[in-house]
């Protein structure tokens, strides 16, 4: 997914637009911070080494205190500058991460081919975080130009020396660093979440290691993987520590010039200008040589260019929109093939869905159940033939119809951190909570919702937690699409984690939508072909008629009454 | 505040520790020898007379910090990386000992929380934060005596200050504690995790919101999660601001009265300018290096939740081991009056005998909460404080030695997983010596071998994002280990009761492959699923009611016939279990309760 654009790393920045007022704060601070250090610097030089303080000779009197005062100046405005340069990094890089997910989100984004990778996101959420560098550059950098700006008023040629200094050094320690701890780097982050995934696996798995006694040799492992961690990671810090010394290395040489060439004629009061000139240049040093902003750019840099490329995305044109469908006249595949990224899944695939009918169709293939559930639902497209809902051209209709119309219900029911309200009003986000609990009855979570508040229940970690067993998320999957109020509602494999007893009470959920709704149910198993109107099979990519309008079997009254097992 | 045990258990970064704070000092010392030779270049510009070998001295004094930082970096990475794996070994280990008891349910996220973080953690205190420490008031000592030489006021000046920063940072250090100690544990720590997860989730189910038409409301959720973890973030930093200022202040406070005295020894004569600067510019170094310790003051206090919750943890109680009998190939299992109990109260198991002949697929049958999981431990050798008597061989399973037990029986339930690692780790943690034929040949033996090839042979990494392996898939693999470990006894709880029928089915088939060599014990909630055994035990209530093959089972035991039928007409959807009865699971498969 990577390219390179001239505007990576220029773009992100254009985010710091709306925190400006913040920035300017920040920036006044630190000039503020510059002044009294300086002040304070010269006053303390100064009054050691008794110098004659020219037209400050008055202030003499008062040394000490004016000592303490710009001392305490100086370190209540340094700490200032550092708390609001905070404060303005998190606001820009929460701002970053929003475009970054609405880009993520905007309709037909190319990133959806990508967006399952796991690791992908995860590298997109690191470089967000990479560009807490860059936009702590901001404030330092223009910071440290004003400083240089306000020591013209001292001494022109020093700002100009500094500024040179300043220009020539950073950009070599910078590029140093970056070229030798770059592939480091990466190297080490990733043995480091290595270790940490490791770890966290062994205590997950710690049964089956002890049933197979095979702690040692995982542990030893483990060991073996620190070591090369400890090895890549202490070179990078090594290195970036040598660089960083370096670099001070030649700003305190280039200051001892500035110092001496120019300490001795360049200012007004004699020896208490040296001493001034001298605290400037020192604490203007020190304030724009922020070392880990510098080490750190490359890495930074290149993860600017990860952002960019999903900042850049242009999403797929909008095509001319036909009237929207407001009466559900059922769906339609027409001797479709079509392709995923690996090559054509379906060719010749042909299913009419009847209005308020449940079809469904066996499928043992991941692929196939994929782009023949995504062809509803806009993700992917026909390559030749349609496929029409209500007898409109899919690519015909408008975004907002489409959404309108159809919903999924897939196979592990995405859940969100937070409570089980939320995660059920993804289906309508205006629902009540009567019509969440309606929903949920529908959905055949009646049991569920009456056992006290399970709306305000917290979703810690969905992956972990016990209380959602699988057929409890897959329920709540169902309450969605019933809350969305859409008339067809497209199954991709819903029962696929779910037992056989907990399959056959789902699908009897899935039966009762009918008439209402029109469901397509695409499953590994065969058994929602007796819920189903209609059902088909997949045979290498293309539709087999299996039965049509088969009589549902009436289940009322026949419930037994043994011991369930 | 910081506890022994602990230390005891992080004692292999010592030396790397040591080593760093060597250097820190060294270090700083050499930031000092700086202070003298900028003192020396301003007092000889100041004198009209610029001093050369200090100009140049000063850079190539700063450019000696470059291998001095190299090492130190190294030395810090080091102590680290060993005080965190020290940490994580001794919490995997006991988690490891713990993993049948109760505990390890009660105390499982700790545990993966102290060896994540508060491993991770612990190394930033022992590698980094106490070494700085020691490096930065090793200074103080040489400076106080020195200036003692030169100047008795100054030094005891200096002392005063140092001693007034360290008091503010131990002051700031309490009351840090005191509010990491009042908070939730890791409270900052979940806020962030939550938010990045959060951030990740959404962007990984992007194209799920799309299809809802809700991807705005959650863009501004993960927005607002974001915001509010920078939020605490930052309250964090300011807090830690706060003590900087504070310290600095009192050291910019000390550092000025140490700049007078300085300058009035100078006024009159007692020192030359040169040493006077010098003196002032060494002092306030050391000062500031002592009052910007206060920047490790959250890591302390975070460090000292982490050794909390270490100490408690390793302090818990393991269940006792004992036992010297020596297992045989061939010897008999059997259960003979087993009662448990887990709460000295209601009894999951009571007066059960049953068989495990030596070859040949034996199932035990009984609906949610009729105590197969309970069976499946004791049987296992993971609980031992039953009533009555399991033996193998003639002697009481629980005098043989754990490792013994668990040779003996292989226990494969809900929670056995595959390692992130590839199939060839997998297979060997089950035997290490295990050669290639013979990992092929197991994966023969379930079905498995086929689709291994194809998707690149016994290295094909599970920890791959890109990894989707079936149900049946995961399950048959784990089959495949269980078949290597070569135990005699194969003890299978409940792990295709909540598979779906097709990958079930496949899993059945590896099962009644492996049952030809070995004892198998499958216990399942279906009858249909336990068709082909040798023979049945049906549970219920924690009693054996009925025994026999399937079909005599079924022409004998009404409550199986029923069971039997009832899931028949259910699987067949011909008649359904009410919908009614999804409740919240509360462990175990208690959700299937009717």
């Amino acid at each position: 997914m990577r390219r390179t654009s001239p505007f990576a790393r220029v773009r992100p920045f254009a985010l710091s637009r709306r925190t400006a007022p913040q920035l300017v704060l920040t920036v006044c601070l630190g000039v503020l911070a510059w002044v009294a250090a300086t002040a304070f610097a010269a006053l303390a030089c100064a009054m050691v080494t008794g110098v004659n303080l020219g037209p400050f000779e008055a202030a003499g009197e008062y040394l000490p205190v004016s000592l303490l005062s710009t001392g305490a100046l100086a370190v209540t405005a340094g700490a200032a500058y550092h708390g609001k340069k905070d404060a303005y990094v998190s606001e820009t890089l929460s701002r970053l991460r929003t475009a970054v997910l609405v880009a993520v989100c905007a309709p037909k984004s190319p990133w959806d081919e990508e967006r399952g990778d796991s690791m992908l996101v995860a590298e997109v959420s690191n470089s967000i975080a990479a560009q807490r560098v860059f936009f702590e550059a901001i404030p330092i950098a223009l910071a440290s130009a004003c400083c240089a700006l306000l020591m013209v008023c001292v001494s022109p040629v020093a700002a100009l020396l500094s500024l040179l200094t300043l220009v020539l050094v950073l950009p070599v320690v910078a590029a140093v660093s970056g070229r030798l701890t770059l592939g480091l780097a990466t190297k080490a982050l990733s043995t480091e979440r290595g270790i940490e995934a490791q770890a966290h696996d062994s205590i997950l798995r710690s049964r089956d290691l002890v049933q197979y006694e095979s702690g040692v040799p995982r542990n030893s492992r483990l060991v073996s993987d620190m070591g090369i961690y400890a090895r890549t990671r202490s070179k990078v810090l090594g290195i970036r520590s040598a660089c960083i010394a370096c670099g001070m290395a030649a700003l305190a040489l280039c200051w001892a010039l500035i110092v001496v060439f120019l300490g001795q004629g360049a200012l007004p009061g004699g020896h208490a200008g040296v001493c001034v000139l001298a605290s400037a240049t020192a604490v203007l040093f020190s304030l724009a040589y922020r070392p880990h902003v510098i080490v750190e750019h490359a890495q930074a840099r290149v993860a600017a260019e990860v952002i960019d490329v999903v900042l850049t995305q242009a999403p797929a044109q909008e095509q001319p929109v036909a009237a929207d469908v407001s009466v559900f006249g059922g769906a339609e595949v027409h001797a479709v093939a079509s392709s995923d990224v690996q090559g054509e899944v379906l060719h010749d695939a042909s299913l009419v869905i009847e209005p308020g009918s449940v079809v469904s169709v066996q499928c043992d293939d991941d692929r196939e159940r994929a782009v023949l559930c995504g062809l509803f639902l806009g993700h992917y497209e026909a390559d030749k033939g349609f496929v029409a809902l209500s007898g409109v051209r899919i690519e015909a209709m408008s975004e907002e119809s489409l959404r309108h119309t159809v919903v999924p219900v897939t196979r592990k029911t995405p859940l969100f951190t937070g409570t089980i309200r939320q995660n059920l009003r993804i289906g309508r986000p205006s629902a009540s909570d009567a019509d969440l609990v309606d929903a949920c009855r529908e959905a055949g979570l009646a049991s569920f919702v009456s056992e006290g508040d399970v709306l305000g229940l917290e979703v810690d970690d969905p992956e972990l937690s016990p209380r959602l067993t699988a057929e409890v998320r897959q329920r709540i999957g169902l309450a969605r699409a019933i809350l969305s109020d859409a008339p067809f509602i497209v199954m991709n494999d819903p029962t696929g984690d779910l037992g056989p007893l907990e399959e056959a009470r789902f699908l009897r959920s899935v039966e009762r939508l009918a008439p209402a709704r029109t469901v397509l149910i695409v499953t590994r198993t065969d058994l929602a072909e007796r819920i189903a109107r209609a059902s088909y099979k997949m045979e290498s990519g293309s539709l087999r008629a299996a039965s049509i309008d088969q009589a549902v079997p009436d289940m009322d009254g026949t419930r037994g009454s043994g011991v369930i097992f | 505040m910081f506890d022994r045990r602990v230390w005891e258990v992080v004692r292999g970064c010592e030396r790397d520790s040591l080593s760093y704070a060597l250097l820190c000092f060294a270090t700083f010392s050499l930031d000092a020898v700086c202070a003298v030779l900028l003192a020396l270049v301003i007092t000889s510009v100041l004198e009209g007379a610029p001093s050369w070998p200090a100009v140049a001295a000063l850079p190539l004094a700063l450019l000696l910090r470059a291998p001095l930082s190299y090492a130190r970096s190294a030395r810090r990475v080091s102590a680290q990386a060993a005080a965190a794996l020290e940490a994580n070994g001794r919490l995997c280990e006991k988690y490891a000992r713990l993993c049948w008891a109760s505990e390890a349910d009660d105390y499982g996220p700790d545990f993966l929380w102290c060896a994540g973080e508060g491993a991770r953690r612990l190394g930033e205190l022992f590698g980094e934060v106490l070494p700085r420490m020691i490096g930065a008031l090793a200074l103080a000592l040489p400076v106080t005596v020195a200036t003692l030489f030169v100047c008795w006021q100054v030094s005891v000046t200096f002392f005063v200050t140092a001693v007034a920063v360290l008091a503010s940072l131990v002051t700031g250090a309490a009351s840090e504690r005191n509010r990491v100690m009042n908070e939730r544990i890791d409270d900052m720590h979940a806020v962030s995790a939550s938010a990045a997860d959060y951030f990740a989730i959404v962007m990984r189910e992007s194209e799920t919101l799309r299809d809802y038409h809700v991807e705005s409301d959650f863009v501004e959720l993960a927005a607002a999660r974001g915001t509010k973890a920078e939020h605490v973030r930052l309250q964090r930093a300011e807090r830690g601001l706060m003590l900087i200022t504070f310290t600095l202040a009192v050291g910019t406070c000390g550092a000025v009265v140490v700049g007078h005295i300085c300058s009035q020894l100078s006024r009159a004569g007692e020192l030359s300018p040169l040493f006077a600067l010098a003196l002032a510019l060494v002092c306030a170094y050391a000062t500031a290096r002592i009052a910007m310790l206060a920047i490790s003051i959250p890591h302390m206090a975070e460090a000292e939740v982490a050794q909390g919750c270490m100490v408690e943890l390793l302090a818990l109680r393991e269940p006792a081991e004992h036992g010297s009998a020596v297992a045989e190939p061939g010897d008999h299992l059997a259960l003979s009056h087993v009662s448990y109990s887990h709460d000295g109260e209601d009894e999951a198991l009571f007066d059960v005998s049953l068989d495990v002949p030596a070859v040949g697929l034996t199932a035990v049958v009984g609906p949610a909460g009729s105590g197969k999981t309970t069976l499946a431990q004791v049987l296992s050798g993971h609980v031992t404080d039953y009533e009555g008597t399991v033996f193998l061989g003639g002697k009481q399973f629980r005098d043989f030695p754990r490792t013994a037990r668990l040779r003996y029986v292989t226990h494969v339930d809900g929670a056995s997983g595959l390692v992130a690692a590839s199939v060839r780790e997998n297979l060997q943690m089950a035997d290490l010596s295990a050669t290639e034929a013979e990992m092929w040949s197991v994966l023969e033996t379930v079905g498995l071998d086929s689709e291994i090839r194809r998707r690149g042979g016994l290295d094909y990494d599970l920890s791959a994002a890109d990894v989707e392996l079936s149900q049946s898939e995961r399950l048959r693999l784990v089959f495949a280990r269980a078949l290597l470990h070569n135990s005699p006894v194969l003890v299978i709880d409940a792990l295709m009761d909540d598979v779906n029928p097709v990958d079930g089915e496949r899993a059945m088939m590896a099962l009644r492959a492996i049952a030809r060599y070995k004892a198998v014990v499958y216990l399942t909630r279906h009858p249909s699923q336990a068709r082909f055994a040798k023979l049945e035990y049906v549970l219920s209530g924690g009693r054996i009611i009925a025994s026999g093959t399937h079909e005599a089972l079924l022409a004998s035991c009404e409550e199986y016939r029923l069971a039997f039928e009832e899931q028949d007409r259910a699987l067949s959807l011909t008649a359904m279990p009410s919908d009614q009865t999804v409740v919240l699971a509360k462990g175990g498969d208690a959700h299937a309760a009717n």
